[in-house]
């Protein structure tokens, strides 16, 4: 119960509790000072009071005897009725006597009940004696009296006097008490002091401990936070009260430390896909870490794309480098080439000079050579009109031969003329030769003989036919031959005219080259200077071009380098998981 | 002036065997007269052969518009080539015209008009087959005279059944090779070819 009470709870417990036992006695003490009073004041009136009453009620008794004997007495009934009356009067006050003493007596009251009982069973016996009284039996009246009656009265008697020493005994029993009172209320009173302190030591150990204790243990969790140990096991939380809640709020902020340490651990071990969400808007770590994740996030995106970058780059630095190497390696061996063809254009620089030199005298004796050509063009001109005029000579000739074969033609004409006719007189002689009949028999083969003939004369002026038309034909080509020969041969003489003419030209040309050929001799000296600075540049260009070599060797190799670092950096940046 | 080479001497030695035979005429040389002998000994062996074995006649063949046509030459006097002819006015269209052959007159007869023959194919018409029995004398105009030929009667055959009209009187028998063979004596007794009219 106290467990889930808080510090200011259980404090006023504490004092509460001191302070009820401060009450508790002062309250004792007054009591038990009142009783000591009440005793004493019980010891001086009490049994005083009982006893006067007792007196009381003895007199009233004695009283009521007498009123009996009145009654018993009694000579008429006005005596009788006044001593009834009496009597009752007496009895009545005997109860009041009786009951005032009940009040006073520091006995058992109950013992005041024996004589009350007696004396209502005495009650009936003088109502016995008042109706005896009454019916005139006085004898019978007073024998029941001195009987019955004087036995109960006796018995009263007996009792009063019983409650009489009791109450005188309780007087000295009530000093007695008194005195016992007083030793034990003062023996009480350092009791309850001493377990009033030795109470509020027990509560204030009890109080100081509760409190202490669980802040230790909470001062030990935040000295084991503050040095970052955050392996503890979760405290226990039992407690409602302040230190309760003090551990409870150490279990969050623990709790949301392993949290930070966790985000924080998955960030060291590269993985940037945790989510980080801030307690509050107040988390400044929270907030920190979460802006942290997102730069590293950004930046480790950016650095991935950088190194592919970089990686891609260096791979096409590499191939270049590599094709550098081998157009250095290439230019190398070019350069190489190239100063031995400079020295064979040296050599021919110094063949270029000899040769323009024998171009020039060359040219010279071409000159003769030239001039001879004109002279033979003009003779062939003069052959080539003497053609002309053979070719028309010729042409003539044909004609006349044409018209010859005219001739003949017609002269076949008249031939095949008789060759038919001779068929028809072989017909009609084969005809004549049958009509002889036996006789004429030999004359038919004649007459076919002959008509073969004819027939073969016939078939031989056609073939003279087809030949005069074929030597008609080639005399028609011969002819256009002739033409074209006679046109031929005036080209001819025309072109005669312009190969003059060209070598002409070719003369004057052949002069002005071998004028050039002498320029072409003094260029070639120069030439032959240049070509030695030619040499001297490309050997200093075959060094600088072997120094390329190893220079882009170096090159290559850094950029296998830097290829290799760029593949570890993506590798590395890989590793991260975002 | 491109083209070959010309051998001159070769040209002279052609020109010299042209000359040499122009002197020497047409004369052929011993191996090919020898040849061309031979040749028509053997064909007149074959003739002679032919003659033996069979019944013949003798007829003389004629071209007509490229038909073949013969007739038995027993009724033919001669073949005669047609010149100096004089048309006649007032006779059928058949009957071409006049001539005189060496001073007789005979009428010119075109046959294929007279049997009314299709005109077709191109005719010379330069020749006249001269034919006569004892009463008439009549030219038959001809394209071309072939010759004289003997055939054998069994190759003779019968005119075609379908063969009708005025031509089916004057065939005597068509041959194998499609030569008609006209009955000259029928022609020359023919009324229709008597031209007898009086004006």
């Amino acid at each position: 119960m106290l467990k889930n009470a808080n510090i200011a709870m259980r404090l006023a417990v504490g004092f509460g509790v001191v302070v009820l036992l401060l009450v508790l006695m002062s309250v004792f003490t007054r009591i038990k000072m009142g009783s000591l009073a009440g005793l004493t004041t019980l010891l001086y009136e009490h049994p005083f009071t009982a006893s006067t009453h007792l007196i009381s009620a003895k007199t009233n008794i004695i009283k009521m005897q007498r009123d009996i004997r009145d009654v018993l007495l009694a000579n008429n009934s006005t005596e009788l009725n006044l001593a009834i009356k009496g009597l009752s009067e007496a009895e009545k006050a005997l109860f009041q006597d009786l009951e005032l003493v009940r009040t006073s007596y520091l006995g058992d009251p109950k013992d005041i009940d024996p004589i009350i009982n007696d004396l209502k069973a005495w009650q009936p016996t003088r109502q016995k004696i008042i109706e005896l009284m009454r019916a005139g039996k006085n004898e019978e009246a007073g024998d029941f009296h001195k009987n019955e009656g004087a036995l109960e009265i006796t018995k009263v008697e007996e009792n009063l006097t019983v409650i009489e020493e009791s109450a005188a005994n309780r007087a000295a029993s009530f000093v007695k008490d008194a005195k016992e009172t007083a030793s034990v209320t003062y023996l009480l009173i350092y009791l309850l002091v001493f377990v009033t302190v030795v109470a509020s030591l027990i509560i204030a150990t009890f109080i100081s401990r509760s409190i202490v204790r669980p802040l230790h243990k909470a001062v030990g969790i935040a000295n084991r936070i503050s040095v970052g140990d955050l392996n503890m096991a979760m405290p226990e939380i039992e407690r409602k009260d302040e230190v309760g809640e003090l551990m409870q709020a150490f279990g969050r902020m623990i709790v949301y430390l392993r949290e930070m340490t966790n985000v924080a651990e998955q960030i060291a071990g590269r993985n940037l896909n945790s989510q980080m969400r801030p307690q509050s808007t107040d988390d400044t770590l929270g907030n920190a870490l979460a802006t942290m994740i997102n730069n590293l996030r950004i930046m480790i995106r950016e650095i991935q794309e950088s190194a592919s970058v970089v990686a891609s780059s260096v791979g096409e630095i590499l191939a270049t480098t590599t094709q550098l190497a081998a157009g250095i390696g290439e230019t190398a061996t070019s350069v190489s080439e190239t100063t031995a063809t400079v020295e064979e254009v040296k050599q021919t620089a110094l063949l270029a000079a000899e040769k323009s030199q024998n171009v020039s005298t060359y040219a010279k004796e071409a000159v003769l050579v030239a001039e001879q050509g004109d002279t033979a063009v003009a003779e062939t001109m003069d052959q080539i009109t003497n053609v002309k005029g053979l070719m028309e000579i010729v042409a003539e000739s044909v004609v006349m031969l044409s018209e010859q074969t005219q001739a003949i033609g017609d002269i076949i004409t008249v031939v095949n003329d008789l060759a038919q006719q001779s068929n028809l007189l072989a017909v009609n002689a084969a005809i004549e030769a049958s009509k002889a009949g036996e006789q004429g028999k030999g004359f038919t083969v004649v007459a076919l003989e002959i008509k073969s003939l004819a027939d073969q004369s016939k078939q031989a002026t056609e073939q003279v036919r087809t030949i005069l038309s074929d030597i008609q034909k080639a005399t028609g080509k011969s002819v256009l031959a002739a033409e074209q020969v006679s046109k031929a041969v005036d080209g001819g003489v025309k072109q005669a005219a312009e190969s003059g003419e060209s070598i002409r030209k070719l003369a004057e040309n052949i002069n002005e080259a071998s004028q050039a050929a002498a320029q072409i001799a003094a260029s070639s000296q120069q030439q032959l200077a240049g070509m030695e600075q030619v040499a001297m540049a490309m050997e200093s260009i075959k060094q600088a071009s072997q120094q390329n070599v190893l220079g882009t060797k170096q090159a290559e190799l850094a950029a296998h380098t830097l290829n290799e670092l760029g593949r570890n950096l993506k590798e590395m940046i890989g590793t991260y998981k975002v | 002036m491109g083209g070959k080479e010309i051998d001159w001497n070769q040209l002279h030695q052609r020109m010299a065997a042209a000359n040499a035979m122009i002197a020497h005429g047409w004369i052929p040389s011993p191996a090919e007269r020898k040849r061309i002998l031979k040749e028509r000994a053997e064909l007149l062996a074959v003739a002679e052969e032919k003659q033996t074995t069979e019944q013949t006649i003798e007829i003389v063949e004629f071209l007509l518009a490229r038909e073949h046509y013969g007739i038995e030459s027993s009724s033919i006097r001669e073949v005669y080539p047609l010149k100096d002819y004089t048309p006649l006015p007032g006779v059928p269209s058949f009957v071409l015209g006049l001539m005189n052959v060496r001073g007789r007159i005979i009428s010119v007869v075109d046959i294929k008009r007279f049997f009314d023959m299709p005109e077709k194919g191109i005719s010379n018409l330069n020749k006249v087959i001269i034919i006569n029995d004892h009463k008439m004398e009549l030219g038959i105009l001809a394209d071309e005279i072939l010759g004289v030929r003997n055939i054998a009667i069994s190759e003779l055959d019968q005119p075609l059944p379908t063969l009708t009209g005025i031509l089916e009187k004057f065939v005597r028998g068509v041959t194998g090779e499609c030569l008609v063979v006209l009955d000259a004596a029928r022609i020359l007794a023919d009324q229709n070819i008597v031209v007898h009219e009086e004006v």
